[in-house]
């Protein structure tokens, strides 16, 4: 880096970057709906997601954890479970490792850690969860990726849980990343797909970002950099104009990014592989990945991962974010293959025809045409991506002309959620953000480590975000990564959680959209006689209301690493009533129900109508 | 850059004076007194009257051109001297006034060969070196430029340009003297808003973009006039996403430099992500006006028809890009995805399987750099 002998006052002047600083309140935002952060009073202000040691020295210390809205013990309240990750010097055997938690709704606004009795501490370098009930007996199961051995958590109907991923297949023991169950074979009980990341030695690591390997190693000279310079060359394939991480120079024997010395990785590393498991529905597992055509050959580096029914013809279809490498969108053939149509579909790379940093994905109609779109994250110096479904297996970016281009172009992105958070019937969108390098707040490019959230309020199909008028919660700078919806205080309006890393979750309560606007939630149960899994996931819903229909669905994993509630709510606006209700069911036929009352929780039940 | 031209006024002596005068002779003394006199125009009616009759009199062509050089005539003035040194090379100082017509005209290729013959006579010519090393920088040829400027360090009367020009030098060099180049601006009463571009430049490069911002815009307040200030500052605020300053920095660039091809090229990608598919086209096409065989203006510009729905012409754009650069695989999805609009199906599929191969391989590189110890 160049340094110049007598700095001017202006380079001295520390400019708080927009990823730190206050935003200023906008108009856009709905009026009376804040969030406030409650992550303490509920009592989970003391749980600290671990990820290696402040210098992040190696790419296993930068994704963090995730985290879940779940409803372990059938009792209608959100509890929420929180995976932890962990240090070198734990893998090595010289440290202890930090647990997982998992904390029972208390009904009343808390929680109460139930972590011990209920056998989900983990005690691995924990990556992401997703939830599902893949034995179909009512109750949810844990599946907890990891670096190492997964978890596959079967729920004992009792508050306690067994480590079931070893019988059941689902171990594996590289790096595993995002997850997500679905019935991708409609035989009614959910198959599992976990995505790879990187081939990671603990033993022989690349070079630390901090010059020397340590769990304690401080910041190391920063590198030469050559960068292409765009004051004499237009934008080119130069991956670190387009918000990509680290190189390895080989020249200094290190890793850079931007003339910095920082961590290795993902590029230049080996790829995990991704792995399709498909469930025989006697508690075990058949890797079916290579048959399947999802494996994942190219070794790309697989972050966020969701199954979702893109062209509507009762299969899901599955997508995955791969950072630095093109990501991938299989089309299910139905008769047990994917067809790779990434490229053709348009969402392998950005319009421009570049691969960027993916990492969280969420999917939601968000311009009400019916159709599912999809919204990635992405490396900061990069915008994160929305793709508009066009139908035909089309997609086509929509990013810049929806408004969630330029303003994010500082951020580094992961968990994102399409939810209402006004309740005013439009899908609005949330972003975790936060950094990899720690030392980026020195280095002056407009960026910073701890990154304030983006929530953007969705008006008829364009995005504006929120800025502070959402309130503090929204805007405190955090090195976040993953994102959770659900209304964990069941008062009808959607709240998030967060995971951070080296640092407290983060639950922010929504106050004062479920009287913004009507709202329905449903939660649904399938029959896994007529082949759809017995907790709905892959089930769609379409909701009439005040002149539209709106799309809903009951997905598992999605965001970056974690899980949302798996009830599908419904903001309804001024909308007094549900004129229709379709459910799609998970390779099932269609019903339809009618609702004159609003504002409530219904369940509904395949072939058997609205039972509550 | 411009630094202070100083153009070497030559009335060449009639030759043969001393042999009998002729007709030639008494027009060549008649048009050099009345230049002498600063009669140009009457001077330059002279000349052409005389070269009329006599075209292969060299320090005729050699005085005309200096003439309308007075004239600010300058593209007829660089037809002279050129025409001058092709009957006689050995009229030198013409290669040092012609090396500062075309550097003032902003032809630096013409000017760098120019000031190259002029320098073979006389290598220690300051202000030939200058411009000469200025020259050099303009055409990135950085590394030649250092070893003409850099003995301005030792010089007093280093034009701040050329301290400027030097610096830019090191700067793209990645070499630290830069630091030394814009303490030494920075310390000249002339040169304060120079070291702020600089260190722009230098924050730029260095992908400290809001310090980039800052620096800029401190050297734009110091001089708004400062060469591509705004195009620099417009850079480094779209880097920050700051696109609605972006774009009047860009344009407020457009209007002294109209066919700055940088400036048009990314406020046509600008005006891309704006939607605003019309004004990116026209701002992209006089970009493709300067450097027709750009390979990323062909992309942008086939990206943004795409987008305005006219898949034949981006089709036709990206066929040309990818003809220049078959490795790019940005162009080649581009024309994938035109391909696709247009129904041609199998050669969007052939370009999507070629888009893979590339990406492929270009992992394949970074994997072979062994980040693994």
């Amino acid at each position: 880096m160049l340094t110049f002998a007598q700095p001017s006052a202006v380079m001295r002047r520390q400019v708080r970057p927009p990823t730190a600083a206050t935003p200023p309140p906008s108009a856009a935002a709905a009026p009376g709906v804040r969030f406030t952060e409650v992550t303490r009073a509920a009592g989970l202000g003391g749980f600290r997601f671990v990820s290696g040691t402040a210098a992040k020295d190696y790419i296993i210390e930068a994704p963090g954890s995730g985290c879940a809205f779940l409803d372990y013990d059938n009792d209608g309240w959100l509890d929420i479970y929180l995976v932890n990750g962990s240090t070198l010097a734990a893998l090595r055997g010289g440290a202890g490792t930090p647990g997982a938690a998992l904390y029972h709704n208390n009904r009343d606004g808390t929680f109460t850690d139930v972590t011990e009795k209920a056998g989900v501490a983990s005690h691995a370098w924990g990556q992401g969860v997703c939830v599902g009930d893949f034995d179909n007996d009512g109750w949810e199961d844990i599946y907890v990726t990891s670096i190492g051995r997964n978890r596959l958590y079967r729920n004992n109907h009792n508050g306690t849980f067994t480590d079931i991923a070893g019988k059941a297949g689902v171990a594996l023991g590289g790096w595993s990343s995002g997850c997500a169950f679905g019935d991708y074979d409609g035989d009614g009980l959910l198959d599992l797909f976990v995505a790879g990341y990187v081939r990671f030695d603990i033993n022989h690591p690349p070079p630390p970002a901090s010059g020397r390997d340590g769990e304690t190693g401080g910041r190391g000279d920063g590198g030469a950099g050559n960068p292409q310079s765009a004051t004499r060359n237009p934008q080119s394939n130069n991956p670190q104009s387009v918000g990509m991480g680290a190189s390895f120079a080989p020249d200094l024997g290190q890793c850079v990014y931007r003339g910095r010395r920082v961590m290795c990785g993902p590029r230049g590393l080996a790829g995990e592989p991704d792995h399709l498991f498909r469930n025989n529905g006697d508690g075990t597992f058949t890797d079916v990945s290579e048959r399947a055509g999802v494996a994942d050959r190219a070794g790309n580096f697989g972050f966020g991962a969701a199954w979702l029914d893109y062209d509507d013809d009762g299969r899901l279809d599955l997508l995955v974010a791969n950072d630095s490498t093109p990501s991938y969108l299989y089309h299910n053939r139905g008769d047990g293959t994917f067809e790779d149509v990434s490229y053709p579909s348009g969402t392998a790379l950005n319009e421009s025809g570049r691969e960027q940093a993916g990492m969280g994905v969420a999917i939601g109609d968000y311009d009400g045409d019916g159709r599912a779109d999809i919204h990635r994250t992405n490396f900061a110096d990069d915008s994160n991506v929305l793709y508009h479904n066009d139908g035909g297996g089309n997609f086509t970016e929509t990013t810049f002309q929806t408004g969630l281009g330029e303003i994010t172009l500082p951020f580094l992105g992961w968990g994102t959620n399409f939810f209402d958070y006004d309740n005013d019937g439009w899908l609005d969108l949330l972003v975790a953000n936060g950094h990899i390098y720690p030392d980026v707040d020195e280095a002056g490019w407009g960026t910073s480590y701890k990154q304030r959230l983006l929530l953007f309020r969705n008006l008829k199909g364009k995005f504006y975000e929120v800025g502070s008028s959402a309130g503090e919660a929204l805007y405190m700078p955090r090195c976040a990564r993953g994102s959770s919806v659900g209304d964990y205080d069941n008062d009808g309006d959607l709240d998030i959680l967060l995971s951070s890393v080296d640092d407290a979750p983060g639950l922010l309560r929504n106050d004062g959209a479920s009287r913004a606007g009507h709202w329905l939630t449903i939660k649904l149960i399938g029959d896994p006689a007529r082949k759809c899994p017995r907790d709905a996931i892959g089930t769609t819903v379409f909701c009439s209301a005040g002149g539209r229909r709106m799309r809903g669905e009951v997905v598992s994993g999605q965001s970056f690493y974690s899980q949302s509630d798996l009830r599908v709510h419904f903001g309804l606006g001024a909308a007094a009533a549900v004129d229709k209700l379709e459910v799609r069911w998970a390779n099932g036929k269609a019903e339809q129900f009618q609702l004159k009352v609003v504002d409530q929780f219904v369940v509904i039940e395949q072939g058997k109508g609205i039972v509550k | 850059m411009h630094a202070a031209l100083l153009i070497i006024i030559l009335c060449w002596p009639a030759p043969c004076q001393s042999r009998q005068v002729n007709d030639a002779t008494s027009r060549f003394n008649r048009a050099a007194e009345l230049q002498r006199q600063g009669e140009w125009q009457a001077a330059a009616a002279e000349y052409r009257a005389l070269l009329s009759v006599r075209p292969d009199y060299a320090e005729a062509q050699a005085n005309l051109g200096v003439v309308l050089a007075r004239l600010g005539r300058d593209e007829e003035a660089i037809a002279a001297y050129e025409a001058a040194l092709r009957l006689n090379p050995q009229l030198t100082p013409i290669w040092l006034n012609l090396g500062i017509l075309h550097y003032r005209a902003g032809q630096f290729a013409g000017a760098a060969d120019a000031l190259e013959r002029f320098l073979r006579s006389a290598p220690e010519h300051a202000q030939a070196r200058q411009l000469m090393g200025i020259s050099l920088v303009e055409l990135g040829r950085d590394a030649e430029a250092v070893t003409y400027l850099e003995p301005l360090l030792s010089a007093p009367q280093a034009e701040a340009a050329a301290l400027y020009s030097l610096g830019l030098a090191y700067l793209r060099l990645h070499r630290a003297e830069v630091a030394g180049v814009v303490e030494r601006l920075a310390a000249r009463a002339d040169g304060a808003a120079l070291a702020r571009l600089l260190q722009g430049q230098a924050w730029l490069e260095d992908f400290a973009f809001e310090r980039a911002a800052s620096e800029l815009e401190a050297a734009a307040r110091l001089a708004a006039d400062l060469p591509r200030v705004q195009f620099l500052l417009g850079l480094a605020y779209f880097k920050l996403g700051r696109t609605e300053q972006a774009r009047a920095q860009f344009e407020g660039e457009l209007k002294r430099t109209p066919d700055d091809f940088l400036t048009l090229y990314y406020l046509a990608s600008l005006l891309e992500k704006q939607s605003e598919l019309g004004a990116a086209r026209q701002r992209i096409e006089v970009a493709l006006r300067q450097e027709p065989q750009s390979v990323e203006a062909l992309s942008l510009a086939g990206s943004i028809m795409l987008k305005q729905g006219q898949a034949a012409e981006a089709v036709r754009a990206l066929e040309q890009a990818v003809a220049k650069r078959p490795e790019d695989s940005e162009a080649r999805y581009l024309l994938a995805r035109g391909y696709q609009k247009l129904g041609r199906t199998q050669e969007a599929a052939r370009e999507f399987a070629e888009v893979e191969r590339l990406k492929a391989q270009a992992r394949e590189r970074e994997k072979e750099r062994k980040p693994n110890p």
